[in-house]
């Protein structure tokens, strides 16, 4: 494939949304209004019953009492407003949600550490292995590059069982030091990684270089900061990703719950007699982070994420 | 001569910091990689082929017994295999044929600056920044006892469904939860493709009379053909590990198992039973399935084909 193609058309990729925001210099035609107005209601109230969880939710959160909980789901009233309404229930949340003897606060720094840590590892190695891959000539690159591809290509299907029998023999089950397996990082990200360093002209690199930079200089001083709005993403959808991880969790590490696997085995055990509404609390608070941080980022997620195929 | 002599000695250093480099950026990676992918995946295929001797010391017999067992299973009619089988093909093709259809038209509109489009895809995007745990809570409390649907059937004079705990319902009531929360997945590729596309080609189709429809079939679709393929290819890549949030509905009772989830019942004991080396081999076996489907998409869309 040619590198300038490649380079061009990126750029143009991202930079012509902005040219184009008003998408069109043509009006729209009476025919066009209409199907434009249908569609409008049709995916507001798909909207609306999104939202809709959210209100649900609340209304949920905000029951006076466990007891109040039940009498409305006896009565199929779940849906309504508490005459006790109360927002106690999210202090509560912080003392009485526990899971595996683990308090909310531990649920909290579980699912920060786990998140942030591997976010962290996972991008830096990552885009380490990614910049020598795309932007050095050595043998075995494309070896490498082949071997992501034939990753993707075959997912091999019950290897869960060897996983967890190897996790354990190198102890990292219920362990901090899952982190590790975050090093293994040749895969998902590589290719929207390796479409942003070859869009990154070489010539900063020789310029640095004239300057008596090093490789390493060069990298995490020219190339490296020059990458980070791509990265930032990738380390955002990252950390979504994670925050949100039950299945994994309640695989490798169920006995260091994050808040995500916690809501899980709380959801599981509530017909025992746990505190609903102070659950539903948590349920709020655990989405909090995740929806902050898309708020903040939404623009850079949709924009700046681009594949455009397979081919190297 | 001296001269020279200094420059190619600089380049040997130079070469050979070079060298350097590339190994300490790589050689974790490969290290993680070859531990984490090659044996992790090696040792998977060795364990198809064991069998525990459940005598105590932890021996095993080679053979083909779980093949074998995977086979005999086969013949009956109530085949848990078959039945994960069907149930996956059905989640392969809820994502191909319904969701991303309906991502892309959604997708079609937000791009074309629908009113408040920004606010739509930023709700429509939620449950994936959400965990599945609340959204999944969620739904279940609406449509289960006590909660909306349950009072609005109450009101008609309707007999209740507990959806989650009837084979007849409970896949169905999966498969909308799926697919109502899955439309805004799509959107970041979908619509980093759109926005690439050079709006002098939309306005020729819309000055030569295209309407919505034209314009999304003719114009986008082809244009964004790369995306949409690779999209489909990785979809067909995983046909047999389509899955859906089971865990968080039914743990694959009330005929709603799947392949994937019946590994991962096998792993984690979910199912009561845990048996690694059944689930290694039948895991072999659908990787092997997969296969001949990977290179036939493939082919057919022309994803990895060079220009």
């Amino acid at each position: 494939m040619n590198n300038s193609t490649v380079d061009k058309s990126f750029f143009e990729k991202t930079t012509n949304f902005f040219k184009t925001k008003g998408n069109s210099k043509v009006k729209r035609t009476k025919g066009e209004q209409v199907v434009f107005a249908i569609a409008f209601v049709l995916i507001t109230i798909y909207s609306l019953f999104l939202l809709y969880h959210f209100y649900f939710l609340l209304q949920l959160a905000t029951k006076g009492s466990h007891r109040e909980f039940i009498q409305d789901k006896m009565a199929n009233n779940l849906a309504s407003w508490s005459n006790n309404f109360t927002l106690q229930n999210f202090s509560k949340a912080f003392s009485l949600f526990e899971v595996e003897k683990q308090p909310f606060t531990v649920l909290l720094y579980n699912s920060l550490w786990y998140s942030i840590g591997s976010v962290l590892i996972n991008v830096f190695f990552e885009a380490s292995a990614t910049y020598v891959i795309c932007k050095y000539k050595f043998k075995g690159r494309n070896f490498l590059y082949g071997l992501v591809i034939v990753r993707m290509m075959i997912p091999i299907m019950g290897s869960l069982p060897s996983s967890v029998r190897t996790y354990k023999a190198l102890g990292l089950m219920n362990s901090p030091l899952i982190l590790v397996s975050a090093i293994d990082c040749l895969g998902g990200g590589f290719l929207i990684m390796y479409s942003f360093f070859k869009s990154i002209s070489w010539e900063y690199a020789e310029a640095a270089k004239i300057d008596g930079a090093s490789h390493w200089q060069v990298y995490f001083k020219v190339m490296l900061p020059m990458a980070m709005p791509a990265i930032s993403v990738v380390m955002i959808t990252g950390f979504i990703g994670r925050w949100n991880e039950y299945m994994g969790i309640c695989i490798y590490m169920p006995k260091l719950p994050t808040l995500s696997y916690a809501l899980y085995v709380f959801e599981q055990q509530m017909d025992y007699g746990a505190n609903a509404p102070v659950y539903f609390s948590g349920v709020l608070i655990a989405a909090i982070p995740c929806v902050i941080l898309f708020l903040i980022f939404q623009n850079s997620i949709m924009q700046k994420v681009n594949i455009g195929g397979l081919k190297g | 001569m001296e001269n020279t002599n200094n420059i190619v000695t600089q380049k040997r250093k130079a070469d050979k910091m070079e060298i350097v480099f590339i190994i300490s950026m790589l050689i974790l990676p490969i290290c993680a990689f070859l531990l984490f992918y090659v044996y992790i995946n090696f040792n998977s295929i060795l364990m198809a082929f064991q069998r525990p001797t459940y005598d105590g010391t932890g021996a095993v017999e080679w053979g083909f017994t779980n093949f074998k067992m995977f086979f005999d299973s086969l013949n009956g009619v109530d085949s848990d295999v078959l039945l994960a089988l069907r149930n996956t093909l059905i989640f392969y093709f809820t994502n191909i044929l319904i969701k991303l259809p309906l991502s892309l038209i959604i997708c079609y509109f937000i791009y074309k600056k629908l009113l408040l489009a920004k606010v739509h895809r930023a709700i429509i995007y939620l449950p994936n920044i959400i965990t599945g745990t609340i959204f999944a809570t969620l739904y279940k409390y609406m449509v289960g006892s006590g909660g909306p649907l349950f009072a609005y059937w109450e009101q008609i004079g309707v007999d209740p469904i507990y959806l989650f705990a009837d084979s007849d319902y409970a896949m169905p009531g999966m498969l909308i939860f799926t697919i109502y929360t899955g439309l805004g997945g799509n959107f970041v590729l979908l619509g980093g493709a759109m926005n690439a596309i050079d709006t002098g080609m939309i306005d020729a189709g819309k000055i030569d009379g295209a309407g919505p429809f034209r314009e999304l079939v003719s114009i986008i679709m082809p244009t964004i053909w790369p995306t949409l393929s690779t999209m489909i290819l990785m979809s067909s890549i995983g046909v047999f590990t389509a899955d859906g949030p089971l865990l968080l509905f039914t743990q694959g009772q009330y005929k709603t198992m799947t392949l994937n989830f019946w590994i991962f019942g096998m792993t984690t004991g979910i199912g009561a039973v845990t048996d690694y080396e059944y689930a290694s081999a039948v895991g072999l076996i659908f990787t092997i399935l997969g296969l001949p489907i990977v290179f036939a998409v493939n082919k057919i869309l022309g994803v990895t084909k060079e220009y």
